[in-house]
């Protein structure tokens, strides 16, 4: 069966709140209760096809389309289906998610999979500030689930991050793993000071430093000192089908740096320097 | 019936319930994969005196293994839910935890769980880290020569002990050989273990004893050197007997070790002075299954 399709009607100004909106709750909806369902046009009531033209298909599977920029709550709550995103897309993409996918093959505003309770986000493009951390009015971020950017991570990137997987390809600014709990945060790009202030545990993995970071170590935290870690195969394990291939193929033959912080906070957070072996003799990562 | 000229007698072998785990012990080769391994399934023969019963039931190919490094499966029988986690982490504990370079992982998936990296952690002294990898808990414990990994817990299923059959033959060292040849061919079977050392008891035990204090005492009526003062059960010509034990999963399991055992025995057991195959039959006291020779060798 084809997607149910949401386009965004061209008239539609204002920020669109798609809050409650999500397949889980339209599974045993007619047309006509689709279309009466009610959402928020900055702020004031509005409903489904007020906003949207609707084409109809499986209610598990939704294909948003139009310019998506001010549609707010893309996903969020929701805890089954799949959601694609055909344009980029605005804040709290995914925020409280409990399950199912979402696929934007665009950009995606701030709070983007804030305080994610489990399921699947993948932004082909760049992310807003607070990605996968925690939503107002929450103590904590992302709490499980996985997080994939393929593009860069703006400030504040999983602070007060609980559980689960980011795993960013690009570069990321400066703020990210603040206050981190646990989880994990791996990041294929550049990464700006200060990271991880504050980080109690969970472990960050930088498989590209900046070659200071290596030499001079990261401010709060053990200077970088090599380390064979058991787990690191299982982890890699999981975040390989999530790498870019040219890393994926290649994450097996490094060297591994550790430090240990924010011990300004006596935190024990674990921060994984990568640094690539020019000549490897063998690969161990991922046999099958 | 008989095998090769090899009488088999027309019993059936008695064996207990149970309840086991698998557990898959990795390491840096396989060298330390197997200490590790043969080191906590050590003194492991008999729940009568060791908490439980264990064995290495097979090696595991790095493409198999959860951090893609040499692997060893074992497997642990016992009486209780209770007593099979006790010895499960005493034994990780003190063999594994131990090992260099050893991590450990749960074996099978099931409801009843059994403790492991949740009570090993403490050795940690806090310095552990917990991680969530696909739905699994896993614990890191800081140790000397860098981390060791357990799985937070394994699981475990109903299963059997006792499953046996006894060798008969004319010479401790015919005997021998016919239990050499039927281990060589039980060890390719999973789901098994033979506790004992090699796999064979030479102290087959009979239930009760003339002491109170005694469960078990020796099976005097297989025991050679009583022949004349006991009620002996050995065919005339046989001057020693051993008893193959085996722990399975299932029914099922055993039945086809115990199959493929018998007749690796009475294959090669003619030349050695083999004179006849029979169970450990207690009179339906000792446990609810019951292995018949014949039914399994048909």
């Amino acid at each position: 069966m084809n997607r149910l399709t949401l386009r965004l009607k061209s008239s539609v100004r204002g920020h669109v709140s798609l809050r409650g909106a999500v397949p889980d709750r339209w599974l045993e909806l007619t047309r006509a209760e689709m279309a009466a369902w009610p959402i928020e046009v900055d702020r004031r009531p509005a409903t489904i096809e007020q906003v949207f033209d609707v084409s109809d298909g499986s209610r598990s599977q939704w294909r948003l389309q139009g310019d998506l920029k001010q549609c707010e709550f893309v996903g969020a709550g929701m805890r089954s289906g799949d959601i694609v995103v055909e344009a980029s897309v605005g804040d709290y993409l995914a925020s409280g998610m409990r399950g199912g996918s979402v696929v934007v093959q665009g950009d995606a505003g701030a709070y983007a999979a804030s305080s994610l309770r489990g399921g699947k986000v993948i932004i082909e493009g760049n992310v807003g500030p607070y990605a996968a951390a925690a939503a107002p009015n929450q103590s904590r971020g992302m709490a499980d689930g996985e997080l994939i950017i393929h593009g860069n991570a703006d400030q504040w990137l999983a602070s007060r991050m609980r559980r689960g997987l980011v795993v960013v390809h690009g570069d990321v600014a400066s703020g990210c793993a603040t206050r981190m709990i646990a989880g994990t945060l791996a990041i294929c790009g550049r990464v700006a000071m200060p990271i991880g202030s504050g980080m109690a545990r969970g472990t960050l993995l930088l498989l590209d430093p900046q070659e200071s970071y290596l030499n001079e170590g990261l401010l709060g935290f053990t200077p970088p000192s090599p380390c064979q870690l058991s787990f690191l195969p299982l982890l890699l394990q999981q975040m390989a089908p999530y790498l870019p291939a040219s890393l994926a193929n290649e994450i097996g033959n490094s060297r591994w740096h550790r430090c240990l912080g924010d011990r300004a906070e006596l935190g024990l957070g674990e921060v994984l320097l990568r640094q690539a072996i020019e000549h490897p003799q063998s690969a161990r990562l991922n046999p099958s | 019936m008989q095998i090769n000229g090899i009488d088999i007698e027309d019993t059936f072998a008695e064996a207990f319930p149970m309840t086991a785990t698998r557990l898959i012990i990795t390491a840096a080769d396989r060298f330390w994969a197997l200490r590790a391994a043969e080191s906590m399934t050590g003194f492991a023969t008999s729940v009568i005196g060791c908490g439980c019963e264990a064995g290495v039931e097979r090696e595991v190919s790095p493409e198999r293994t959860p951090d893609g490094r040499p692997g060893i499966a074992v497997l642990l029988f016992s009486v209780s839910g209770k007593e099979l986690e006790k010895q499960v982490v005493r034994r990780v504990g003190q063999c594994v935890l131990t090992c260099p370079s050893t991590s450990v992982f749960a074996g099978m998936e099931g409801e009843k769980k059994v403790a492991l990296g949740s009570h090993l952690r403490y050795f940690g002294d806090g310095f552990q880290i917990s991680k969530m990898v696909a739905g699994k808990r896993y614990w890191r414990i800081p140790v000397m020569d860098g981390e060791f990994v357990a799985e937070e817990s394994t699981s475990r299923t109903s299963a059997i002990g006792g499953g046996n059959f006894l060798v008969l033959s004319e010479s401790l060292d015919g005997a021998l050989k016919s239990c050499e040849a039927a281990m060589d061919a039980m060890r390719q079977i999973p789901n098994v273990i033979m506790p004992f050392p090699g796999g064979v008891a030479r102290s087959g035990s009979k239930v009760g004893s003339k002491y109170k204090a005694l469960h078990a005492s020796t099976n005097d009526a297989f025991c050679p050197t009583l022949r004349n003062v006991t009620k002996t059960l050995l065919p005339p010509g046989v001057g020693a007997a051993l008893e193959v034990v085996i722990d399975g999963l299932n029914e099922a399991d055993i039945a086809r070790a115990m199959r493929v055992g018998i007749l690796a025995a009475c294959e090669i057991g003619g030349r050695y002075g083999l004179r006849g195959i029979t169970g450990g039959n207690y009179g339906g006291k000792l446990g609810q299954f019951h292995f018949h020779l014949h039914e399994i060798l048909k």
